[in-house]
C-alpha cells in the first residue's frame, strides 16, 4: 500500500515513463490455420510455402517458426500466389483482377516501450498492376485474369484471360509488354477450318513453360485446344486439339504433357518436334470411368528413378456415387491410393528435386492445402503415409468451445505431457522430417513452457505447445470414453489399418481418410465448456455442457477402471421448476481401458444438466467448485462427497428452466438486428473496384440502406432488476485463503459470483487447514473429518450486473498465490498480516472492498463513463523493461467493444487502453484468454488464435530470415530510392541485362529445371544455400567456381537487387 | 368558536380567516398571516378546536384554484397561509378512513366548480383534464428534476430521473438516427441519439420532461456524440438509480426563457440551491411543489444526491439481517404507489397552447401571475412574459 501510495504522488511524466516501460500493444502472430485459404504457391529454392485467403491475406511459412504474414489493402480474395523463386518476392492475383508483388524485407530494430526489438524480415508490398480494360465494351470479363505463368528466368510473367488473350509483363516492374500480347484472334487464324467453327476458344485454363527450353509455353484454353507457343519468336510451334480442358503439366524432359479434362479423365501428349497439328493423344484414360465423373481439377506428373511416374490428380470422382467427396488420386503402377478428405482441395503441389541436373523429379512430399487442414503425404515410405505438420494446426478440427492458458508449466508435467502425446499418435505418422523448412528462426528459445488448452465440442482438449510462433499439438485428450454415447466411444486410437469400413471399400476407389478436420459432432453434449489445471498437482478439471464435471489425474500407464460418479442437485428442491433441456449424459459404469495420460478419476453431474458455467479447481484443499444457470456446487474430490449445493435462481426466473432451446429463442430478435446491422454496414462499406457497371447496385443499397433506417432499432432504459432473466448464472467461482468472518482468523473461503450481481462468500472448513477453529470442535484431528461450508457474506452489487471476476487481494494487494505454490516455496508467500481485499469486476464496475467488512475502498464505473461493458478480466503481472526486478500487478479487462482497458491495483486508476478486437467479433472477444504475463489469445477465425501482447517486456513474435543474398541488399535498395536519376539508369541497364538473358538459347544446359510455380514447384528437401546464387542465370555457362567468380555472381546479384527500388521511385 | 371575526375581503390585514370541517362540523376560527406557526401547533389548534384531541387527522385545504391539497408538514402549511385569498377552508378526515383519492386536481373544482377557477385560471380544465390522482403525502419525494439551467444553452435540458428504488419503469426508449449540425462548412448530418418511445404510466412520461424525438446529447455528463446505440443504452442503464440525461427537445417551444441572457447568475436563487441544483423540482405529489417561488424543494440533502446509488450494496452477514454498507438504506419500504396517470397529453394534442397544460400541472399552487404568463398567446411581448416569470420566479421549461 504504501509502496503503491508512494507511486501515486509521483509526477505525471514519471507515471508516463513507468508506464511505457511496463505497458505496449501489438498484436504479435496468428496461430492456427488460415481461414478460408484461397491459394498456395511453393518456392523450391527458399522452401517457402504461402497460402492466400480470401480475407485478403498472404502467408509464408518455412521452417517452423519461420512466419510472414501480409494483408493486401483490400479484402479481396487471392486466387493465385507465385513466387519468384529464390528471389524472396512473390505475385499474387487477387478476385479483383489486380496483381500484386510482394517483398521480403528486413526492417530496423524499432523502440517498443523502451525495449528495443530487433529487427526482422517482414513481407511487404512493393508495387500492384491491374490489366486495363477494353474502353467500351463490357471489358470486365474479356481481360480478367484466369491465369499467371512466371518463367524461370522471373522476368516476364504471362497472364492468361478469360478473353483468350495472352497479355505479359515485365518483372519486376509490373510494366506490360502491349507488343507481345497474342490476342486469341492470332491462334484461332493457324487452327483447322473444322475445328475453329465459328466458336471462340474460350478462357485460357493453363500456361504452362518448356521445362528444357526457356521462352516457349504451353497455352490450353479452355475449349481443349493447346498451343506451344515460342514466347520470342512470336510463332504457334504446336497445335494440340483436345477436350475441354481442365490443367496442363509438362513432364519434366519436355517430351511430353498430360492434360487434365472436365469428363474426369486426362491424355497424355507426345511433343514431337516438327509435325504441326496432333490430333491425338498418346493415351487418354478416365480413371474412375465408365459412369460420368467429374472434372480432374488439376493434375501433377512427377517422373521417379525407381520406376514409373507418380500420377497426382485431384477430383474426377464417379459423379453419382462419390461426387460429393473431397479427393486427391495418388497413382503409381499398381498402387492407387484415393485420400479422402473432409473439406475441399484449395490446391497442391509437390516438394521435388530442382536440380537440373537430376534426370528425375523424385517427389518427396506431396502438400494438399484443403479448406480447413493442411495434409502433407510423405511420397518416399511405401504406403504414402501422412506426416504431421509442426504449425498450420488445424485448431478447429472439431469447434473450439473454449480455451485456457497455463503460464510457465513445471519441466516434469511437461515431459509426461510429450510423452503421453508421443505415445497416441506414434503408429500414425511418419518419422521422415518436415520437408519445408526455408528461413532460420531468429527468436530466442521461449525461456519458459507455456500450455494453451482448448475444449472442443466433440469433448476433447487439446494441449498445444504455446510456447513459441508455431502452436504445436502436444497432446489430446477425450472425455467421451467416460460416457456411454451413441457411437462406440473406444473407436477412438483404431489405425487406420483394422478398420472395418476401411476394408469394405477396399474394392474401388481406395479411399483412405486422410486429415483431422471434423465438423460434426456426435453428441454436442459432450462439448467441454470451462477447464481449470493445477500445474503443480496435475489435476485437471474439465466441465461441459451437459453439467458433467470430471476430474483427472496424469498417469504415465494405461488404466482401466471405473469413474466414481456423483449427482448434486443444484435446485435444492425448489418448487415449480421443469427443465425441458438436454438429459444428462449417461455415465459409463463399467471399468473402462483409459490410455497414459490425463485420467478421469471422479465425473459429477450437475441436476438439472445444464452447461456448466464457471469452476474452479483447490488441488491443495482436494476441492471443486463448479456452477450452472442453476446454482453452484462444492465437492470434495479426494472424499468423493459433495459439500454444498446452492441454488441461486430467482423465483421469477424461468427460462433458466427450459433449457438451452428457448434461450436461443429469446436471444432470436437481437440476434436479427444485429445480423441485420452487420450487414448494412458490409453493404455500405464494401469497396468494389470494378466500379463501371455497378453504380446502380450501389444506389440501391444506400436506398436499401436509407430504408433500414426507417425503422431503426430502439433500446429499452430500464434498470436491471432481479428477475430479469437468467439472472442466476453463476459467472465465476473462486477460492482463496482469506479473513472472511473476522479480521484475526483467516481459512478458505469459496466466492460465488452471479448474473444478477450477487456475491456468496463461503467460509470452509478444511480438515487440516486454515484456522484452528475446526480442531476447536474436536472434528478435524479425525480421519472421518469432511469438508464443511458456511455461507459467510452474501453481498447484492447495487446495480445488479453480472460479475464477471472475483478475486482476492492479500496485505499487499497481491492477488493470492496459486495453491501449492506458497505452501512449495514457488512463490512468495501472501501477506497475511495486513489486511486482505476482494477485487469484484462485474460487467458495469470494478470494484475493491476490504474485508473482512466488505466496504467499498475503491471503484471504477467503467460502463457509466464509458458505454462499455467489462467482457474479461485478468490480473496481469507486468515486468518493467527498465528494471529488472521491477513489475506491476494490473486488471486487464477487455469490454464488449474489443477495447482492452488496464487498471492499477488496487486503485483501479485507468492506465492505458488499447483498441484490440473489432467490436462486432463477438466470438473474438467472447474466446480471449489472457495470460499472466501480459499476453493474450483470442480467435480471429474458428480456426485461428490471434495473439497479442499487452506488456513491453514480454512478447512472443515471429523474428526470423531467410538466408537469401539479397536480403541483406535490401536495405541498400531501400537507400537508393533517395538518388533516383542514378537508379533510373541503373534499372535502365539492368533491364536490357534481364531481357538478354531471357533470350539466351534455351537449350543451356544451366537454366534450372522448374515448373512454375502453382502447379510444380520442384525442389528436394536438401537444397543447399549455394544454389540459391544460381537463380541469376547467366552464370553457370562453364564451371565457374572460382572466389572470383563467386564474388562476380554476387555483386550481380546486388545489383539486380537494386532494381526494385528504382522502378519503385518512377 | 368565530371569535376574531374580520372584513372577509380586507386582504391587507395580517389575520388569515379559517374554516374547519371535520365531518358535519364547522369551526372558524382566525390565524396571524405573518406569523403562522409550526405545523404540528397548527395541527394541535386543529384538534382542540374540533374537540377530537385523540383522533389522527388528515388535513387538507382548498387552494385559489380549487383543488383539495394536503396540508402535512411546515412547507405546504405555511403554503396554504400564505396562498389564502382570504379564507382558509379545510377539511379533515379521520386517518383511518381517509380517502385519498380526494386529493388532486380539480378534486374540488368538480364539485363546486367554484366561479373563481372555472372562469380565471381554467377555462378548459373540466372538459380535457382526467383527474390526477395523488399519492399519499409521506411518499413524497423528488422524482425529476431540470438541471443546470444556468449552465446549458438555452436549447438544452438537464433532467435528472430519480428512480429511487421505486418500482414503477424508466420507461423509455432510445434509437439511433440522425441529426443536422451547424458546422463552418455548413449543413452537416451527424449520427445521433434520440428517445424513441415512452412507455406509459412510466416515470419518464410522468415526468414530463422528456419526449419522443428529444436527442440525448450527454448522459451524467457524458457526450454521446460518437457513441454506438448500444454504448448509449449501456451508460444509461448504468446510471439508472439516478440518471441525467441532456437533451435537445424536438419541442423548443418550452424552453427557459432567462431573464439576465447570460448564462449564468441571473437570478440569486441559484446561489442559495447551488449553481447544479438551480431548477425546479417536480413532485410526485404536487402538494410539494405548490411552494412560494423562492422555494425549491429538496426532501433530501444535496450531500445524498450527489453520493453514488452503489455505495448501497447489500452485504448479508451469515445469519444477520441486512446490512447495507452505505450509511443510507436505499430499501426503505414504500406502499406501492398508486396509479399516476398520464396528465401531460400536450405533446399529443394539437389544440391547446402546450405551455398552458404544463404550466397547468407544473405551477400548480404558483401564483397567478405565472399562470397568466403561460396562458398569454403565442406571441406576446416577450419581455413582459419575461418580466413576469422573473417576478414569479419559478422557472417553468416546459
Amino acid at each position: 500500500m504504501m509502496k503503491f501510495r508512494f507511486r501515486r504522488q509521483g509526477t505525471d511524466t514519471q507515471r508516463e515513463k513507468i508506464k511505457q516501460e511496463l505497458f505496449a500493444f501489438s498484436k504479435t502472430v496468428e496461430h492456427g490455420f488460415p481461414h478460408q485459404p484461397s491459394a498456395l504457391a511453393y518456392d523450391p529454392e527458399l522452401q517457402l510455402m504461402a497460402i492466400g485467403t480470401k480475407a485478403g491475406a498472404v502467408k509464408v511459412y518455412g521452417a517452423p517458426g519461420v512466419e510472414f504474414t501480409g494483408l493486401h489493402n483490400d479484402t479481396t480474395a487471392v486466387i493465385q500466389i507465385h513466387f519468384l523463386p529464390g528471389q524472396g518476392r512473390l505475385l499474387s492475383l487477387l478476385d479483383d483482377n489486380s496483381i500484386h508483388l510482394w517483398e521480403l524485407t528486413a526492417t530496423s530494430p524499432r523502440q517498443v516501450g523502451g525495449a528495443k526489438r530487433e529487427g526482422a524480415v517482414i513481407l511487404q508490398e512493393v508495387g500492384s498492376y491491374s490489366l486495363p480494360g477494353r474502353p467500351g465494351i463490357d471489358s470486365c470479363s474479356t481481360t480478367r485474369v484466369t491465369v499467371l505463368l512466371l518463367l524461370k528466368s522471373c522476368d516476364l510473367l504471362c497472364i492468361g484471360t478469360e478473353g483468350g488473350g495472352v497479355y505479359f509483363l515485365d518483372l519486376p516492374s509490373l510494366s506490360l509488354k502491349a507488343s507481345q500480347t497474342l490476342p486469341q484472334d492470332q491462334v484461332t487464324q493457324s487452327l483447322p477450318e473444322d475445328y475453329r467453327c465459328g466458336k471462340s476458344l474460350g478462357p485460357v485454363e493453363s500456361l504452362q513453360e518448356h521445362p528444357r527450353q526457356a521462352g516457349k509455353i504451353l497455352i490450353g484454353y479452355s475449349r481443349g485446344l493447346v498451343v506451344l507457343w515460342d514466347v520470342s519468336g512470336r510463332q504457334i510451334e504446336q497445335l494440340f486439339l483436345g477436350k475441354q480442358l481442365e490443367s496442363l503439366v509438362w513432364e519434366c524432359s519436355g517430351n511430353l504433357f498430360v492434360s487434365s479434362h472436365s469428363d474426369g479423365g486426362y491424355s497424355v501428349w507426345a511433343v514431337a518436334s516438327g509435325d504441326g497439328n496432333n490430333h491425338q493423344p498418346v493415351s487418354s484414360t478416365i480413371p474412375y470411368g465408365p459412369f460420368p465423373c467429374k472434372a480432374i481439377n488439376k493434375i501433377l506428373w512427377r517422373t521417379t528413378e525407381t520406376g514409373s511416374p507418380v500420377l497426382l490428380y485431384s477430383g474426377g470422382m464417379p459423379r453419382a456415387s462419390y461426387g460429393d467427396r473431397h479427393c486427391l488420386t495418388i497413382q503409381q503402377d499398381k498402387d492407387h491410393i484415393t485420400l479422402d478428405f473432409t473439406s475441399r482441395v484449395i490446391d497442391f503441389f509437390t516438394v521435388h528435386n530442382v536440380e537440373r541436373e537430376k534426370e528425375f523429379d523424385d517427389p518427396s512430399a506431396l502438400v494438399v492445402l484443403l479448406e480447413e487442414e493442411l495434409v502433407v503425404i510423405d511420397l518416399q515410405t511405401p504406403g504414402w503415409p501422412s506426416m504431421p505438420t509442426p504449425y498450420l494446426a488445424p485448431l478447429h478440427s472439431s469447434a473450439i468451445t473454449c480455451s485456457c492458458h497455463i503460464t510457465s508449466v513445471p519441466p516434469k508435467l511437461w515431459e509426461r505431457l510429450v510423452n503421453a502425446g508421443k505415445a497416441q499418435q506414434g503408429h500414425q505418422h511418419t518419422p521422415r522430417s518436415w520437408p519445408i523448412c526455408g528461413g532460420k528462426n531468429l527468436a530466442p528459445p521461449p525461456k519458459q513452457h507455456e500450455l494453451l488448452l482448448t475444449g472442443h465440442e466433440d469433448g476433447t482438449v487439446r494441449f498445444w505447445d504455446a510456447s513459441g510462433i508455431a502452436l504445436t499439438p502436444l497432446y489430446k485428450l477425450s472425455t467421451a470414453n467416460v460416457f456411454h454415447t451413441d457411437c462406440d466411444p473406444c473407436d477412438e486410437p483404431q489405425g487406420p489399418g483394422d478398420d472395418p469400413d476401411m476394408q469394405q471399400e477396399e474394392e474401388w476407389p481406395p479411399f483412405r481418410k486422410v486429415g483431422c478436420f471434423d465438423p460434426y459432432s456426435d453428441d454436442p453434449r459432450l462439448g467441454i465448456q470451462k477447464i481449470s489445471l493445477c500445474k503443480y498437482s496435475n489435476k485437471l478439471l474439465v466441465a461441459g455442457t451437459a453439467g458433467q464435471v470430471i476430474v483427472l489425474g496424469l498417469s504415465d500407464e494405461c488404466s482401466d477402471h471405473t469413474v466414481d460418479v456423483s449427482v448434486v442437485d443444484l435446485l435444492q428442491d425448489r418448487e415449480g421448476f421443469t427443465w425441458k433441456g438436454h438429459d444428462r449424459l449417461e455415465p459409463r459404469l463399467k471399468p473402462a481401458p483409459f490410455p497414459p495420460g490425463f485420467q478421469p478419476q471422479v465425473l459429477v453431474q450437475c441436476i438439472p444438466p445444464a452447461s456448466v458455467t464457471a469452476v474452479a479447481l483447490h488441488a491443495e484443499w482436494n476441492l471443486m467448485a463448479f456452477g450452472t444457470s442453476h446454482g453452484f456446487g462444492l465437492f470434495d474430490y479426494h472424499r468423493r462427497s459433495a459439500v454444498l449445493a446452492r441454488c441461486t435462481l430467482h423465483p421469477n426466473d424461468s427460462l433458466a428452466m427450459e433449457g438451452p432451446l428457448s434461450r436461443v429463442k429469446s436471444l432470436k430478435k437481437s440476434l436479427r438486428q444485429s445480423f441485420r446491422r452487420i450487414r448494412k454496414s458490409r453493404v455500405s462499406g464494401k469497396k468494389r473496384t470494378i466500379t463501371a457497371p455497378t453504380s446502380k447496385v450501389q444506389e440501391a443499397n444506400a436506398a436499401l440502406a436509407e430504408h433500414e433506417e426507417m425503422a431503426p432499432i430502439q433500446r429499452r432504459i430500464e434498470p436491471r432488476s432481479a428477475d430479469d432473466s437468467l439472472s442466476g448464472v453463476v459467472r465465476c467461482l473462486c477460492f482463496a485463503d482469506t479473513f472472511l468472518r473476522d479480521g484475526t482468523h483467516h481459512g478458505p473461503t469459496l466466492w460465488a459470483g452471479t448474473n444478477s450481481g450477487s456475491v456468496y462468500a463461503y467460509a470452509l472448513e478444511v480438515p487440516g487447514i486454515g484456522s484452528t477453529r475446526g480442531s476447536e470442535r474436536g472434528i478435524a484431528g479425525e480421519s472421518g473429518a469432511c469438508v464443511e461450508a458456511v455461507l459467510g457474506k452474501e453481498i447484492q452489487l447495487m446495480h445488479r450486473a453480472p460479475v464477471v471476476s472475483i478475486c482476492v487481494l492479500d496485505g499487499r494487494a497481491k492477488p493470492l498465490p496459486d495453491p501449492y505454490e506458497a505452501s512449495q516455496d514457488l512463490s512468495i508467500a501472501p501477506d497475511m498480516s495486513n489486511p486482505h481485499s476482494v477485487l469484484i469486476a462485474s460487467e458495469e464496475q470494478l470494484k475493491v472492498f476490504s474485508l473482512p467488512k466488505v466496504s467499498a475502498k475503491t471503484k471504477f464505473k467503467l460502463t457509466a463513463h464509458e458505454g462499455c461493458r467489462v467482457r474479461k478480466v485478468a490480473l496481469v503481472v507486468f515486468g518493467s523493461t527498465a528494471q529488472e526486478d521491477y513489475c506491476e500487478h494490473t486488471l486487464v479487462c477487455l469490454t464488449n467493444m474489443g477495447d482492452m482497458h488496464l487498471f492499477s491495483v488496487p486503485g483501479l486508476r485507468p492506465q492505458v487502453r488499447y483498441d484490440c478486437i473489432r467490436k462486432e467479433d463477438i466470438s473474438g472477444i467472447a474466446s480471449c484468454v489472457f495470460t499472466r504475463n501480459g499476453q493474450g489469445f483470442y480467435l480471429i477465425s474458428p480456426s485461428e488464435y490471434e495473439r497479442f501482447s499487452l506488456s513491453a517486456k514480454v512478447f512472443t513474435e515471429p523474428l526470423c530470415s531467410v538466408a537469401l543474398e539479397r536480403l541483406s541488399q535490401l536495405t541498400l535498395a531501400s537507400d537508393g530510392t533517395t538518388v533516383p536519376p542514378q537508379a533510373n539508369g541503373t534499372h535502365k541497364n539492368q533491364t536490357e541485362q534481364a531481357e538478354g538473358r531471357a533470350e539466351e538459347p534455351p537449350s543451356s544446359v544451366s537454366s534450372p529445371i522448374s515448373d512454375t510455380p502453382l502447379d510444380s514447384p520442384l525442389s528436394c528437401g536438401d537444397i543447399t544455400l549455394e544454389s540459391t546464387g544460381e537463380l541469376t542465370v547467366e552464370d553457370v555457362r562453364d564451371f565457374l567456381t572460382t572466389v572470383d567468380e563467386e564474388e562476380n555472381n554476387l555483386k550481380n546479384i546486388q545489383e539486380e537487387e537494386g532494381h526494385p527500388a528504382g522502378i519503385l521511385i518512377n | 368558536m368565530n371569535k376574531n371575526h374580520r372584513v372577509p375581503s380586507n386582504r391587507s390585514l395580517s389575520a388569515v380567516e379559517v374554516k374547519s370541517k371535520f365531518g358535519a362540523e364547522f369551526r372558524r376560527f382566525s390565524l396571524d398571516r405573518s406569523k403562522p406557526g409550526r405545523f404540528d401547533e397548527f395541527y394541535g389548534l386543529l384538534q382542540h378546536v374540533h374537540r377530537i384531541p385523540n383522533v389522527d387527522l388528515l388535513v387538507g385545504y382548498a387552494d385559489i384554484h380549487g383543488d383539495l391539497l394536503p396540508i402535512n408538514n411546515d412547507d405546504n402549511y405555511h403554503k396554504a397561509i400564505s396562498t389564502a385569498s382570504p379564507l382558509l377552508r379545510l377539511f379533515l378526515q379521520r386517518k383511518e378512513e381517509a380517502d385519498y383519492t380526494t386529493f388532486g386536481t380539480d378534486t374540488l373544482t368538480r364539485k363546486k366548480n367554484t366561479v373563481l377557477s372555472a372562469v380565471l385560471l381554467r377555462p378548459d380544465a373540466n372538459r380535457k383534464k382526467p383527474p390526477v390522482i395523488i399519492s399519499l403525502p409521506r411518499d413524497f419525494r423528488p422524482v425529476s428534476s431540470i438541471i443546470d439551467v444556468d449552465i446549458l444553452p438555452e436549447t438544452h435540458r438537464r433532467v435528472r430521473l430519480y428512480k429511487h428504488g421505486q418500482e414503477k419503469p424508466l420507461g423509455f426508449y432510445i434509437r439511433d438516427g440522425s441529426s443536422v449540425r451547424v458546422t463552418p462548412q455548413g449543413l452537416e448530418k451527424v449520427p445521433a441519439i434520440f428517445i424513441s418511445r415512452m412507455v406509459p404510466g412510466g416515470l419518464a412520461e410522468s415526468t414530463g420532461l422528456l419526449a419522443v424525438n428529444d436527442e440525448v446529447l450527454e448522459v451524467n455528463g457524458i457526450e454521446v456524440a460518437g457513441k454506438s446505440l448500444d454504448q448509449v443504452t449501456d451508460m444509461m442503464i448504468a446510471n439508472s438509480h439516478n440518471l441525467i440525461i441532456t437533451v435537445k427537445p424536438a419541442n423548443q417551444r418550452n424552453n427557459v426563457v432567462r431573464g439576465g441572457g447570460t448564462a449564468s447568475g441571473s437570478s440569486g436563487r441559484s446561489s442559495d440551491s447551488g449553481a447544479s441544483y438551480y431548477g425546479y423540482s417536480l413532485s410526485a405529489g404536487l402538494g410539494a411543489t405548490s411552494s412560494a417561488p423562492s422555494h425549491i424543494i429538496q426532501n433530501f440533502p444535496v450531500g445524498e444526491l450527489e453520493s453514488d446509488e452503489d455505495d448501497e450494496d447489500l452485504v448479508i452477514e451469515a445469519g444477520g439481517d441486512a446490512d447495507p454498507i452505505s450509511r443510507t438504506p436505499s430499501n426503505y419500504s414504500m406502499p406501492p404507489l398508486p396509479r399516476y396517470e398520464p396528465h401531460l397529453n400536450l405533446r399529443a394534442s394539437a389544440s391547446p397552447p402546450p405551455l398552458a397544460i404544463n404550466g397547468a400541472v407544473l405551477a400548480r399552487g404558483s401564483s397567478g401571475s405565472l399562470s397568466k404568463a403561460g396562458y398569454s398567446t403565442p406571441s406576446p411581448d416577450r419581455a413582459t412574459r419575461r418580466r413576469s416569470l422573473e417576478e414569479d420566479g419559478t422557472v417553468i421549461t416546459l
